[in-house]
């Protein structure tokens, strides 16, 4: 791909990311136009509410100011790079102190005369931003400021020489003359001052004029700042712009060249103009310098000049956006200078690109390093547009995400704007009795079913117990006749052999049935998600918790801690529920180990009988019979007591947690609370009824839908919908 | 000349009639030493089975871990015969006992063939033995006891058995090493088999003439105990162990049901009609060596029975 394809390219992306911004930018004009709205109805709507609801308003117009500068902010650093790849054309821009031959560098570069671009060399010095395209022929066209532009420009003069603000530009008249023994800066201000205000006279027409097609030949008359004899030019005061267009030493499109004006040491207007240029114009930088041949160096103004063009380029750091060309003249020869000065760039706090060395009146000198300019514009523009974009998408959406605490604060007052009207009151009574009514016909009625299953036995239990004790009974840890050999001789003896065989075969029988935990577990479980589904369901409480089974009902525990505080019976009954279990060692254990008594051997099922001559087959069969009658035992125990035990332990637990949340003292008021305090969350629909005639209200409802959508747009095309802060 | 006293054997499956029968012919013969009675299987196919079947049982007895369910039970109906003899006088005539071994299945399922036949037969046999599965019966607050030892059931059958002749009805637990170690335990039991059978022995005696009860336990292995049930998904495996390592094979008051058979007969010799005037015929006549025998040998309990009145 030659440098052309490679340039139309760049540009082609950038007109699609222009495209998509564009869709950007709509969409958060719209968002913080219906921010504005919504903060602009929030307190009338809020007005038939109680104080919670006005505190809301209060809230929301806080929020939203602070949301509306953030996302101006945004909406404008979105705007100005929407139209920086808007631009058609790749910039280059060339910046220099006056007198460093950077207008002989555009001469060079673009096959332009010195009328056309006028140089120093005659006296001149630039006074206007020239923006250079490639063209068939030579054409220039000048832009005028508006009023408000040139008063702008006043505005840093009238400040430092305190005259106070700027009047209309009808208004504006010379100041009062400056002592003469004063400060040689301020006389310095004033006198330019006084050159603007000298010039409107003659030149206030052009003020807002529009743009107007000129004689190339003509063009220093409306951009230098005196002519050829010296005498002062005042018409490129009120020039916004000059466009040209040239033939190009080498022919190329889809690129610029921005002059920009050189910096006067002491006016001020010359630095913001420029930098608003760069910031929004140019893609890469080059800072000329021609090196004095005696005695000159990187000085200060060097410095200071790379350090504003840095301030004004934010995003990417100078080292990938700026080069620095060092003007190499023959007659004065600085070539030693200029080797010198390329070879402590590095040392100075100028980070660039790349040092170039070039003769600025040498076309080919200067068409070889603008070509090295253009090659790196084009490989870095596509990363770096790219994070441009990203970075301004990001902070977009973290605004966006910060919008959405609005969304709540919006639903508060919508749920709550009626809260002050007699209706509300009695409406929240009879919705408060009817979930609780419900939600204790439920609870009673499984409490009912449990207490008529509470001798049945659990099934899922009585699943778990026969794999246990057929798993029991298939893995009796047995050791094979030849190891009780060798544990008789080991031990010294077949009776103590046989202790600690029967030690073995108990502990080994006994660490089966701890696997009954999980069966154990699963009917508490069962038990907890089915009060959760009451009490969400019937009690209306869905709103107020997250998760299911127990962690639904500890989550409903904190919130309603919100409104009960922490010595509520409701708040105390639904944690104990939730933490409730049944396991092996509380509740099974001590059931399982006298069962296993005749394992023990102090008191074995088959004592060794002095004098009978037992042989180590003998002892294993002892054990293996011992093992046998004891799972036998606990076979029969888990069979006929223990598998309705869980069932009565699942019944005693909840009649326990109904007594506390609905039969003890206090427990009808505290949910009387609970429902009151939460009573926009969990029936936010009931309350539309009691506003539906209150025009204002209307109002504020279609304020937060018109909202809500435009924010769920603007979330979807960054591809953050749903997402919270 | 032969007489024949049939004797019908009812219970379910596995309760251990056929055990009973191998252990009592082998037993019956050291408990009758002192007397002139033997008693020899009639023909040769039960003495193969039955000894067979012996062998077996003494190999299950002397585990310690039965690891066999059991030993498979009679599925099909079976007659077992048995001569009673005087041993000084064996020429000639002689007394026949025979155990009609009615199929535990057959009590449950109408379908079984020769049904007709066989009710038909049960209901002429002058003496029923009701084997009694003891485990079921006891074990686990008698959880299996309807199920396996259907007393409602018996009951009918019973019912349909009775006849205004003076009958004996046998009540046998069987399978009772358990409950019943020593024979102060094996009375207890048979007040348990009294109240279980509660029902049946009230039809059986409110009859004016009604069929002496007897409850008559056996330990027909002695070695091995009842140990505990083990409920598998569809089956109940009933789990024995044994009392010590290498205890031997020894059943009990094995004899005490034909004792109690040949006591029963005799005392309906009083009687003139049917068998039993032949038989009285023939005790006062050619069998009179055998009738001193036997009346001797009924006098001496075999084991620790009971009547019930």
């Amino acid at each position: 791909m030659d440098r052309q394809e490679r340039i139309d390219k760049v540009l082609g992306k950038r007109s699609e990311a222009a495209n998509q911004l564009a869709q950007v930018l709509q969409n958060a004009r719209s968002v913080r136009e219906s921010i504005v709205e919504l903060a602009r109805e929030a307190v009338s709507a809020a007005s038939h509410g109680g104080a919670d609801t006005q505190f809301a308003a209060g809230q929301l117009r806080e929020s939203a100011a602070e949301v509306v500068n953030s996302l101006d902010a945004e909406i404008a650093r979105c705007a100005r790079l929407h139209a920086r790849l808007s631009r058609p054309t790749l910039s280059v821009g060339a910046v220099g102190r006056a007198r460093t031959g950077k207008s002989r560098y555009l001469q060079s570069l673009t096959g332009l005369s010195r009328q056309q671009i006028p140089d120093s060399d005659g006296g001149f010095c630039t006074g206007v931003t020239s923006v250079i395209r490639p063209g068939p022929t030579i054409a220039a066209t000048v832009s005028f400021r508006t009023e408000a532009e040139f008063r702008a420009m006043l505005e840093p003069y009238y400040t430092e020489l305190g005259l106070g603000p700027v009047p209309p530009v009808s208004g504006i008249v010379r100041p009062m003359a400056l002592p003469p023994d004063g400060d040689p800066q301020r006389a310095e201000k004033w006198r330019h001052l006084v050159g603007y205000i000298d010039a409107l006279e003659s030149h206030r027409h052009l003020l807002g004029a529009p743009p107007r097609s000129i004689d190339p030949a003509e063009l220093s008359l409306w951009v230098t700042q005196t002519d050829g004899n010296g005498a002062p030019l005042s018409a490129h005061r009120f020039v916004d712009k000059v466009d040209i267009t040239a033939p190009f030493a080498s022919a190329m499109s889809g690129i610029s060249v921005v002059d920009l004006p050189g910096m006067g040491d002491t006016n001020l207007t010359d630095i913001p103009r420029m930098l608003a240029a760069v910031q929004d114009d140019v893609d890469v930088v080059i800072l000329l310098r021609r090196p004095d041949p005696v005695g000159d160096d990187w000085m200060a103004p060097d410095i200071e000049l790379y350090r504003r063009i840095s301030d004004a380029l934010p995003g990417f750091p100078m080292s990938q956006r700026a080069f620095i060309l060092l003007n190499k003249t023959r007659e004065p020869d600085n070539a030693r200078r200029v080797e010198a000065f390329a070879n402590t760039a590095a040392s100075r706090p100028m980070a660039v690109a790349d040092v170039l060395i070039a003769d600025a009146s040498d076309p080919s000198e200067v068409a070889r390093t603008f070509d090295i300019v253009l090659d790196h514009l084009v490989s870095a523009a596509e990363s770096m547009d790219a994070e441009l974009v990203d970075s301004v998408m990001q902070s977009l959406a973290s605004v966006f995400d910060r919008v959405t605490s609005l969304v709540s604060l919006g639903h508060e007052i919508t749920g709550t704007a009626a809260d002050a009207t007699p209706q509300a009151a009695s409406r929240t009574v009879a919705l408060t009795a009817q979930a609780r009514e419900a939600m204790a016909v439920a609870l009673e009625t499984y409490l009912e079913l449990l207490r008529r299953a509470r001798h049945d036995p659990d099934e899922p239990l009585g699943d778990a117990i026969r794999a246990v004790v057929a798993a029991a009974r298939a893995d009796k840890g047995m050791p094979t006749a030849e190891a009780v050999d060798a544990l008789i001789a080991v031990r010294g003896g077949l009776p103590i052999a046989y202790g600690q065989l029967l030690n073995e075969a108990r502990s080994h029988l006994a660490r089966h049935f701890v696997s009954l935990e999980g069966a154990l577990e699963t009917s508490v479980r069962e038990m907890k998600e089915r009060l959760a589904l009451s009490l969400a369901k019937d009690g209306r409480l869905t709103a107020l918790a997250n998760g299911s089974g127990a962690e639904w009902l500890v989550s409903l525990a904190n919130e309603l801690g919100v409104a009960l505080g922490s010595k509520s019976t409701v708040r105390d009954g639904l944690t104990i529920l939730a933490g409730a279990k049944l396991t092996y060692r509380g509740f099974l254990q001590h059931r399982i180990r006298p069962l296993l008594d005749g394992l023990n051997p102090n008191n074995p099922l088959y004592p060794m009988e002095p004098g009978v001559p037992y042989s180590a087959s003998d002892v294993r069969n002892m054990v293996e019979a011992t093992y046998d009658n004891a799972l036998g035992r606990v076979d029969r125990m888990l069979r006929e007591e223990f598998l309705s035990e869980p069932s009565q332990a699942v019944f005693a637990l909840v009649e326990e947690f109904v007594d506390r949340i609905l039969r003890s003292r206090g427990a009808e008021s505290q949910w009387n609370t609970a429902y009151l305090q939460f009573k926009n969350r969990i029936w936010p629909e009931e309350w539309a009824t009691l506003t539906s005639d209150m025009a204002d209200v209307q109002r504020w409802r279609a304020a937060v839908a018109h909202f809500e959508t435009d924010l769920r747009e603007a979330q979807r095309a960054l591809g953050t919908e749903g997402r919270v802060a | 000349m032969t007489l024949t006293i049939d004797v019908a054997m009812i219970g379910p499956s596995g309760a251990g009639k056929t055990s009973l029968l191998a252990s009592m012919y082998s037993e019956f013969a050291k408990v009758t030493a002192a007397t002139k009675v033997v008693l020899a299987p009639k023909d040769a196919t039960t003495s193969v089975e039955l000894s067979r079947y012996r062998a077996e049982l003494a190999a299950i007895g002397r585990q310690l871990v039965v690891r066999e369910v059991g030993i498979a039970g009679t599925r099909a109906f079976r007659q077992h015969t048995f001569s009673l003899r005087d041993v000084d006088h064996d020429k000639g005539s002689h007394i026949d006992i025979r155990f009609s071994d009615y199929p535990g299945g057959w009590l449950t399922d109408p379908h079984t063939a020769h049904q007709a036949e066989l009710e038909k037969m049960l209901k002429s046999s002058d003496i029923m033995m009701i084997a009694i599965d003891t485990p079921a019966m006891i074990a686990e607050d008698g959880r299996f006891h309807h199920e396996l030892n259907a007393p409602q059931l018996v009951r009918d059958i019973v019912q349909d058995w009775l006849t205004d002749q003076r009958r004996l009805l046998m009540l046998v637990p069987l399978k009772c090493e358990a409950w019943a170690g020593d024979e102060g335990a094996a009375r207890e039991l048979c007040g348990v088999v009294q109240k279980e059978y509660n029902d049946l022995i009230a039809i059986v005696t409110a009859r004016d003439t009604h069929p002496a009860v007897v409850i008559s336990p056996v330990q027909t292995v002695g070695s091995l105990i009842f140990d505990s049930f083990q409920v598998d998904d569809d089956t109940t495996i009933t789990r024995f162990r044994g009392r010590k390592p290498r205890d031997q094979f020894d059943p009990k008051w094995t004899a005490e049901p034909v004792r109690l058979v040949i006591a029963h007969a005799l005392r309906r010799q009083q009687s003139s009609r049917g068998l039993f005037k032949v038989l009285t015929d023939y005790l006062t006549g050619e069998g009179h060596h055998l009738r001193i025998a036997l009346d001797k040998l009924s006098k001496q309990a075999l084991g620790p029975s009971m009547e019930v009145d």
